[in-house]
This record gives structure tokens, C-alpha cells and sequence, in this order.
């Protein structure tokens, strides 16, 4: 029996390890493949960024470093405003495109020219998009 | 009509022979038993080291995120991370 419970416990612990090294492995997301290799553009991924106890979403920061790489940023996503901050919805594959939410997956686009910096939040259901609302709007009253 | 010892009991008489010295010879007498011992000890070790590099792994986070990937070596996690809140704060 007690050899047993070692070969069992054994067994579980070899599924635990290769589940966990599994998930090590991730790799960052289409998105952030497209733009790390851009010239000027410091990128990166943030997975699993949590907006409430239950709900996270994987964002991509995008900051150019210069006048010419932010030029590069402002062609790609179409950014008309050069102050402040603007935000939109946008088909996944054309981050440049203004859409609206209808359950289907979608880029939550936020670009600060002045700071060079585009954030792109990634949602794929309507538990992410109501999570991400309610994160600015609680997060606005502190 | 001849019992046979269960684990526990010759753990206890190991136990035993090692506190008065006849270990090496309940060995001999009895190196099936010794090397069942043995095997025991080897899984218990090899599942407290699976263990003990297992579950950390599983762990969840608590920083609020899962894992930062980025193209510059010299940035730090936590700049990141408080970006990606900060700039949903000013829409």
C-alpha cells in the first residue's frame, strides 16, 4: 500500500512537472512577434494582466524611442491626435480599424502620442470587455 | 505456520539493529527486505525533490500578472506591468 501511494504520488507529481514546464514554454502572441522586431520600438507583453480576481487579459506595450519610429507607430494604427490620449476598438488583425463590440474577439487600442506609447489590450469575450470597463471606471474613483 | 514481516516491522527492527550495531548483518540475513528498504527511500527522496521543485511552479501569481515577455534586456517587469494599468486609467 505505502508503495503504492509513492508510485501514485510519484506519477502525479512527473504529470504536475510536464503540465508546469509545459506552460513555461508559452510563447508571447502574434502581436507582440509583429512589432518586437521593429526598429526604434521597445515592446512588450504582458500576460495574464489581472483586471478583477477572476479575469485577465494579455496586453502589448508599444513605445517608440524616436520621432521616426513613433512616425512608423502613427501610419501603422492611423493616430490623428498628437496630445492626450485616444482609444478604440479594432479588429485583431487591423489595429488601425475602428469597430464596435459584438462578442467577437477584439484589440482595445490606446495610444499616448505624447508619450510615444500605444497599449493594446487583447478581449476575447464579453467577461474581458465588461472587466475592462469596470477596471477603469473603479480604478478612476480611487 | 510462518508469518511474513510487513514493512513496518522491519523498519522497527532495522531501527533496532541500528541502535545496537547488527545492521550489517540483518542486511545479510535479509537483503530482499533491505533492498525494498532501499527502493522506498529512493521514491520518497525522488518525490520530495519533485515536490519541492513542482509546487512553487504551480503557485498562482500574485503580482497581478502572468509573465512579461520583451524585446529590450535591460527593462524591468514591474515598469511594464504599471504601464499597462497606467494607460488604461487615462482614457
Amino acid at each position: 500500500m505505502k508503495r503504492f501511494l509513492l508510485i501514485l504520488t510519484a506519477l502525479l507529481q512527473v504529470a504536475m512537472f510536464v503540465g508546469c514546464s509545459s506552460k513555461a514554454e508559452e510563447q508571447p502572441g502574434e502581436i507582440y512577434r509583429k512589432y518586437a522586431s521593429w526598429p526604434g520600438l521597445a515592446v512588450a507583453q504582458v500576460t495574464d494582466f489581472e483586471l478583477c480576481d477572476t479575469v485577465s487579459v494579455d496586453v502589448v506595450m508599444l513605445i517608440a524611442d524616436n520621432d521616426s519610429a513613433w512616425q512608423q507607430i502613427v501610419a501603422e494604427f492611423d493616430i490623428r491626435s498628437d496630445s492626450g490620449s485616444t482609444s478604440w476598438l479594432a479588429p485583431i488583425d487591423q489595429p488601425s480599424t475602428h469597430t464596435s463590440w459584438d462578442d467577437n474577439p477584439v484589440l482595445r487600442v490606446v495610444a499616448m502620442p505624447e508619450r510615444h506609447t500605444v497599449g493594446i489590450y487583447r478581449i476575447d469575450n464579453e467577461e474581458q470587455y465588461d472587466a475592462l470597463v469596470d477596471y477603469q471606471l473603479n480604478n478612476l474613483h480611487k | 505456520m510462518k508469518r511474513t514481516m510487513t514493512n513496518d516491522e522491519f523498519d522497527r527492527l532495522w531501527q533496532r539493529a541500528e541502535v545496537e550495531g547488527y545492521a550489517a548483518k540483518l542486511s545479510q540475513e535479509y537483503p530482499a527486505w533491505r533492498a525494498k528498504q532501499r527502493r522506498n527511500s529512493g521514491f520518497a527522496v525522488v518525490v520530495a525533490v519533485m515536490m519541492v521543485v513542482a509546487i512553487p511552479m504551480l503557485m498562482p501569481h500574485h503580482d497581478g500578472y502572468g509573465k512579461v515577455y520583451c524585446n529590450r534586456s535591460n527593462t524591468a517587469e514591474a515598469e511594464w506591468v504599471s504601464l499597462t494599468s497606467e494607460i488604461l486609467m487615462t482614457v
